[in-house]
């Protein structure tokens, strides 16, 4: 019985019988005769007649490693003076064998793994099924906010319509005044009556028919119904016009930006807390009736009148309308967005974790944003962009801008892990950061059973050997 | 770059009043003060005009002449640049023969004769008959003789300012302007360090002037790649080159200077303007290129024999993070079979930029770190600049302190300049005593956390003061001697270098004995003799397309210029390659002397893997396309070691009688037996290539011969993405190492492969240079040098010098020689081997190992010759053609 070839893979032995003392290259071509295996020369360009030397540059050498898993390196790493194969076969000089040892120590790192995976796959269905319920109650919500808002419409024209009306009265009041104090009708009180009207179409946009009347319907018209008339303008207008008080410019300027595109265009332009500046977007929309009373206090008390009150009404349906609006926009992108082929990453919206290099604490707030903390100061290392990878990474982009250099970015890799731990940050370049993630999540039968395999083939290998044997 | 933060000529006091028209004609030699030996001259010269005197020296070098204009009654000593000269006196040159008349003086010797006219004063050089210098020729003469201040000395002769920054100038004006003629010259090159092409293009036109072309080391932000303004190193060599004569002259001057470049009279004139310092002028006879750059060697020393790890590939960046880092990116280079042989560490691995520490959080066991990479053979190198952290805490600088070690201000306190670590001073590296005292700071017991496999990187060495002028030091600090910085400048990082190199050596004789162990520091500052030490880099160019090609003349010209261990960072430090450029940039870096990969902090990651495996593919074929020629690449360096012999060469420097070769810097020679010309545009679907008249040479992919057009002319070369266009050279031999390794360490006991290019002559010959590639037992003899020649059909290696027995024995055999050349069908080619009369195996063949079947080329299979051994082939072909 010869004695193997050094670094042949045993799979590939049947094409190395010596008959006819030829050896044909596996690619083909050419044929050599059989001395000229494993004789330090390349002869074959697919490298097959050195499987045990470093003679050919494409060649690969396939170490057994008895009492851990066989492997094959390259040619390159053959009689190099570096060990690379635990058994050492790789090193005519010889390198101690260390297979057992790995092996071992391997053995017992993919036990620990697959305990690991057992856990969390079983949390892992545990959270899917939990998932489907939050997605339940996300769905009830927005259908809640669906109704809410169809509601809020309907209050708002009914605020409108009585506004509207109070108008009607109030314009024929004062015609009839006019028409008393002999001025010919529609020449007097123009500016006065032009204030009004600046008020209404620059504050509201919606008060035309009201206003409309005394100036000539082209040009009230035209402000009042203008497609939601420029808030901005608006609140300039409402200023020169001395008709309105702080806590109404306030209010124009909420809507002015709800008008502008909503919080998504804010989210545009923030670059850091963005949760707060929510918040304070929020805080904006109450404190304008607070802010209301306290201007109102420093100046001389001047009595509402009923047209002014019907009009503030508006506005504060109108906001209400709004409110619901964003918070059916936003239980939507919940709703729409992507969390892995079955929900399974879901439950990690609305948590963060944390991990602490060096002076910093990071916190990824999946789905969300991910945060670089240092002291008070807080720097925005992007926000939620999607998955990439096929689930493998999470991507936060477009966080702080560098000096000189590119806008923040976060690339989390999701692995598989019995509880959630955030691991690992590093800033490879500049302002592109890197971390890992241990999640449930991320644990899948198909590495579970590689795992699994891994794990007997290993277990047979250090059981079924006979140590003299190595 | 921000052009208007560094000086004109017009900016410079001492520029500005000596550029252009001198008093030059004024200056006489007194004849009766003429004393003429058989090996020098000595002689008075007299400024009619002001009366001042000067002493001439003429001296009879080997291959060269001396010429020395010093002021012998001055109070005050002028500077002499030390430290430079590997002998000084150098070595005489044979005697010439002196013939005295009342007007001039006549010195004859080997076909040159030296005619000194006497009124006005002028040095003529004729070489075969013809006139090759002429000194003072066109009256640009001029030296400032020491003064003491004056009320109404004009502007700018005892103090300057250069934005807010004054120069107290407490010695006066004391520059120097050359005028030297290369007469019937057309081409002149060298004076690095400049962005600049390889011919040095005129600076005056006419009534036009722009920029001369300054000598002052600075740290330049962003340089651009096509101007005359001074970078990180000055070497004061100028070389000049028609078809049958090549000439150069060095002025050993160590301040600023400015030179000027004019067509005149169908030669080119020059004038060059120092700040300070004496006239101490070597004029190189040649007749060659390969003279003219020997007669500098042999003034200034050849290049330091490196180790062979130094010319594998390096991979840098401004920062590998912290150690987690650093075992990553090593082990990705095995992950995707890339070889490389040392991993770089810059400023932030320090501990608040104090040099010698670390930054403990991030490498807590640097030395555990260091001894992982080593495993695999590779070595690691760590940055150490000159500025010293003023820091009570860091022992360096209260030692250095304590010792008065540092530069003095004019006011004679330690200097306090800023750069990376903030408030800093600067060791006064003049001194002896404080080169010493910086050496042992090297000592493995002194560098803590360092190991016998860490080298070392000075980078700021001009010096790089952040708040200074120009970025760098104030011209009126003073070193040791009272010897003012302007004095000396440009040998400040030369100075440093010195030091630390010194550093290396002593501890490798303390860590590995009597052989010890060849230092490794790479500079970014450099002088004349600077390639004794180490290896230069052409500092922090940009990631575009312009800096790729300019780096090919900037390091065309350090290696005429006597310092060939040198490269551009690979990629462009600032800013970010696309792949494309970083693919060409790996392509052309392989065959740079010096090959480093490196990255500003702010740029992305760059390792070659980050770019997908069609990129992998194509920039590790690159890599080790150089680590298969590192044999012949090895014995370039032995050839630079021995002779000074550049390893990067312009086409003319080889080619020297064909002119169409002098301004050419877009292709290049890899030493004299490869051509390559790079592909340095973006999308092109070829290059041209220009092939002298009678050359022949081979792909060497395919083996296919490329005959020069009749004449010389250039051919079209079809590329793509994969191509690296290189030939070898008809009439070489050259050695390789074709197995794919991942480190040069790990090629140790690879057998060699001989690429025999065959001419038309049926000729060709080539050497092997081979020692231990770490110790300094080499210079006890401890190598192998063998020569090859394959002349009418026999293949000979014998030693290289003939009677030297090798004291360095291998059992590494030759198992492939490839012949390129040979007319007929391969396979009709019989080889025996005349020692053994053995017949050895011979089939047509791929030129490269693992390139295929068949093929153009005559493979000789296993011959297994021992590489120590002579032996001798015998060729013959049947049928006979």
């Amino acid at each position: 019985h010869k004695t193997p070839l050094r670094g042949l893979d045993p799979a590939l032995a049947h094409h190395y019988t010596g008959r006819n003392d030829s050896f044909t290259c596996i690619d083909g071509a050419p044929t050599i005769p059989f001395v000229r295996v494993n004789d330090d020369y390349c002869d074959c360009p697919d490298g097959s007649d050195e499987p045990g030397t470093s003679a050919c540059p494409v060649g690969r050498f396939h170490c057994r490693n008895r009492g851990h898993v066989a492997a094959t390196i390259p040619a390159a790493f053959v009689d190099d003076g570096i060990c690379d194969c635990c058994d050492g076969s790789d090193e005519i000089r010889g390198c101690p064998n260390k297979c057992i040892e790995h092996g071992k120590r391997v053995l017992a790192e993919l036990r620990g793994r697959l305990k690991a995976y057992e856990v969390g796959l079983k949390l892992r269905g545990d959270h899917i099924g939990a998932n489907q319920g939050r997605r339940g109650e996300w769905e009830r919500e927005a259908a809640d906010l669906e109704a809410k808002f169809v509601g809020q419409e309907k209050a708002v024209e009914a605020a409108k319509a009585k506004k509207a009306e109070l108008e009607m009265l109030e314009h024929e009041r004062r015609e009839a005044e006019k028409a008393a104090a002999d001025g010919p009708p529609g020449s007097g009180g123009e500016g006065e009556l032009g204030e009004s009207v600046v008020v209404e179409g620059g504050g509201k946009g919606a008060g035309g028919p009201g206003a409309g009347q005394g100036q000539g319907e082209g040009e009230s018209g035209d402000g009042g119904s203008g497609e939601g008339g420029d808030a901005e303008d608006g609140a300039e207008e409402f200023v020169v016009g001395k008709e309105g008080d702080g806590g109404a410019e306030a209010g124009v300027e909420g809507e002015g930006d709800g008008k502008a595109g909503g919080l998504e265009g804010e989210i545009e332009e923030e670059e850091e807390d963005d949760d707060e500046e929510g918040e304070e977007d929020d805080g904006g929309d109450d404190g304008s009736g607070s802010g209301d009373e306290s201007k109102g206090r420093n100046k001389p008390k001047k009595e509402k009148t009923e047209v002014q009150k019907a009009q503030e009404e508006v506005r504060k349906e109108e906001r209400e309308m709004d409110r619901l609006s964003r918070e059916l926009d936003e239980v939507k992108t919940k709703l729409d967005r992507d969390y892995g082929p079955e929900n399974e990453f879901l439950y990690l919206a609305g948590n963060c974790y944390d991990a602490v290099e060096n002076q910093y604490t990071y916190s990824i707030c999946p789905f969300d944003k991910a945060t670089q903390k240092e002291g008070s100061h807080s720097t925005n290392l992007g926000r939620h962009r999607g998955f990439e990878d096929d689930y493998r990474k999470l991507v936060f982009d477009k966080g702080q801008k560098c000096w000189q250099g590119p806008d923040r970015k976060m690339v989390l890799s999701l692995e598989c892990g019995a509880e959630e731990k955030l691991v690992d940050v590093q800033e490879p370049s500049r302002c592109e950061y890197s971390a890992r993630l241990q999640t449930s999540a991320a644990c899948s039968n198909v590495e579970l059973a590689a795992i699994k395999q891994q794990v007997a083939e290993l277990e047979a290998q250090l059981e079924g050997h006979d140590p003299t044997e190595l | 770059f921000k052009d208007h933060e560094f000086k004109k000529c017009r900016d410079a006091a001492f520029c500005k009043r000596n550029r252009g028209p001198q008093d030059g004609r004024d200056y006489t030699v007194l004849a009766d003060s003429v004393v003429a030996g058989k090996r020098a001259v000595t002689a008075l010269i007299r400024n009619k005009a002001d009366g001042a005197t000067f002493k001439l020296e003429l001296s009879r070098l080997e291959g060269g002449l001396r010429v020395q204009v010093t002021e012998p009654d001055s109070p005050v000593d002028r500077f002499r640049v030390p430290d430079v000269l590997v002998a000084d006196p150098p070595a005489w040159g044979r005697a010439w023969e002196p013939r005295l008349t009342a007007t001039e003086l006549s010195l004859a010797f080997e076909g040159t004769e030296i005619r000194l006219s006497f009124s006005p004063f002028r040095l003529i050089v004729e070489i075969g008959g013809a006139p090759a210098m002429r000194l003072n020729g066109r009256g640009l003469f001029h030296v400032e003789r020491h003064r003491t201040r004056q009320d109404g000395d004009p502007e700018g002769w005892w103090e300057e300012k250069f934005k807010t920054h004054a120069d107290s100038k407490p010695r006066g004006p004391q520059a120097i302007s050359l005028d030297l003629e290369f007469s019937g010259f057309g081409h002149v090159y060298g004076i690095p360090e400049h962005a600049t092409g390889l011919s040095l293009q005129p600076t005056v036109e006419g009534n036009e002037t722009k920029e001369p072309y300054r000598l002052y080391n600075l740290d330049v932000f962003e340089y651009v790649h096509e101007s005359p303004f001074g970078l990180y190193g000055s070497i004061p060599l100028m070389l000049a080159h028609r078809a049958g004569l090549t000439v150069g002259a060095f002025w050993m001057d160590a301040s600023e200077m400015f030179v000027d470049v004019e067509r005149v009279d169908g030669g080119t004139g020059t004038q060059w303007i120092a700040e300070s310092g004496v006239l101490d002028l070597f004029l190189l006879l040649g007749p060659g290129p390969a003279q003219v750059v020997g007669q500098y060697a042999g003034l200034t020393g050849t290049t330091a024999m490196p180790q062979l790890f130094a010319l594998g590939y390096h991979q840098c960046r401004w920062n590998y993070n912290d150690q987690a880092d650093v075992a990553q990116v090593d082990a990705q280079f095995d992950v995707h079979g890339i070889p490389y042989d040392v991993l770089w560490l810059d400023i932030e691995h320090t501990d608040g930029k104090k040099y010698l520490t670390w930054d403990a959080k991030k490498f807590p066991d640097s030395v555990k770190m260091q001894e992982n990479v080593a495993s695999r053979g590779r070595r690691m190198v760590t940055i150490v600049d000159p500025h010293m952290k003023r820091d009570s805490g860091y022992s360096v600088h209260k030692e250095a302190e304590r010792l008065g070690h540092y530069v003095k201000n004019k006011d004679g306190n330690d200097y306090d300049g800023w750069c990376w670590p903030g408030s800093s001073s600067y060791l006064d590296v003049l001194s002896p005593v404080v080169r010493d005292w910086w050496s042992t700071q090297f000592l493995v017991e002194n560098y803590v956390g360092s190991t016998e496999h860490l080298y070392i990187w000075n980078d700021m060495n001009e010096p790089s003061v952040f708040n200074g002028p120009e970025i760098t030091m104030h011209k009126d600090c003073l070193h040791h001697g009272n010897v003012e910085h302007r004095d000396v400048h440009n040998m400040y990082g030369y100075l440093y270098h010195m030091a630390t190199t010194n550093g290396l050596i002593a501890r490798g004789y303390k860590t590995k004995g009597r052989q010890g162990d060849r230092p490794f520091v790479l500079s970014r500052a450099f002088f004349a003799g600077t390639q004794r030490l180490g290896p230069v880099w052409t500092g922090d160019n940009t990631a575009n397309w312009e800096q790729l090609r300019v780096s090919v003349p900037m390091l065309l010209s350090l290696g005429l210029t006597g310092l060939p261990y040198s490269g551009a960072d690979v990629g462009g430090f600032f800013g970010n390659p696309d792949e494309e450029l970083l693919t060409r940039w790996t392509q052309l870096g392989a065959f740079y002397p010096f090959f480093r990969q490196h990255a500003h902090i702010d740029t992305k990651r760059r390792e070659i893997w980050l770019f997908g495996p069609e990129a992998v593919d194509r920039m590790r074929r690159a890599i080790q396309q150089r680590y298969s020629l590192m044999p012949y690449l090895y014995t370039l360096f032995r050839a630079a070691n021995a002779s000074g012999a550049p390893v990067m060469l312009p086409m003319w420097y080889e080619f020297p009688n064909d002119p169409n070769t002098f301004d050419l810097q877009e292709q290049f020679l890899f030493g004299p037996a490869v051509l390559v010309r790079p592909v340095m545009e973006p999308g092109v679907q070829s290059v041209a290539v220009y092939l002298p008249p009678g050359s022949v040479w081979y792909d060497p992919e395919s083996g296919n011969k490329l005959q020069a057009p009749e004449g010389g002319g250039s051919i079209q070369l079809p590329v793509t993405m994969e191509s690296i266009p290189y030939f070898y050279r008809g009439g070489y031999i050259v050695p390789k190492r074709e197995r794919h390794r991942r480190s040069t360490m790990a090629m140790k006991n690879d057998p060699f492969t001989l690429l025999v290019a065959l001419d038309g002559d049926v000729s060709a010959m080539g050497d092997l240079y081979l020692d231990d590639g770490s110790s300094f037992n080499f210079r006890d003899g401890a190598y192998l040098h063998k020569v090859y020649r394959f002349r009418g059909l026999e293949l000979t290696s014998t030693d290289w010098e003939e009677g030297v027995a090798s004291k360095y024995d291998t059992a590494v055999t030759i198992e492939r020689i490839v012949v390129l050349g040979l007319p007929g069908d391969p396979a009709s080619w019989r080889v025996t081997d005349s020692g053994s009369g053995a017949e050895l195996a011979v089939n047509g063949g791929p030129v490269r190992l693992g390139g295929g079947l068949g093929g153009s080329a005559v493979v000789i299979r296993k011959p297994d010759l021992g590489v120590a051994k002579d032996w001798k082939l015998t060729f013959s072909q049947s049928p006979p053609v």
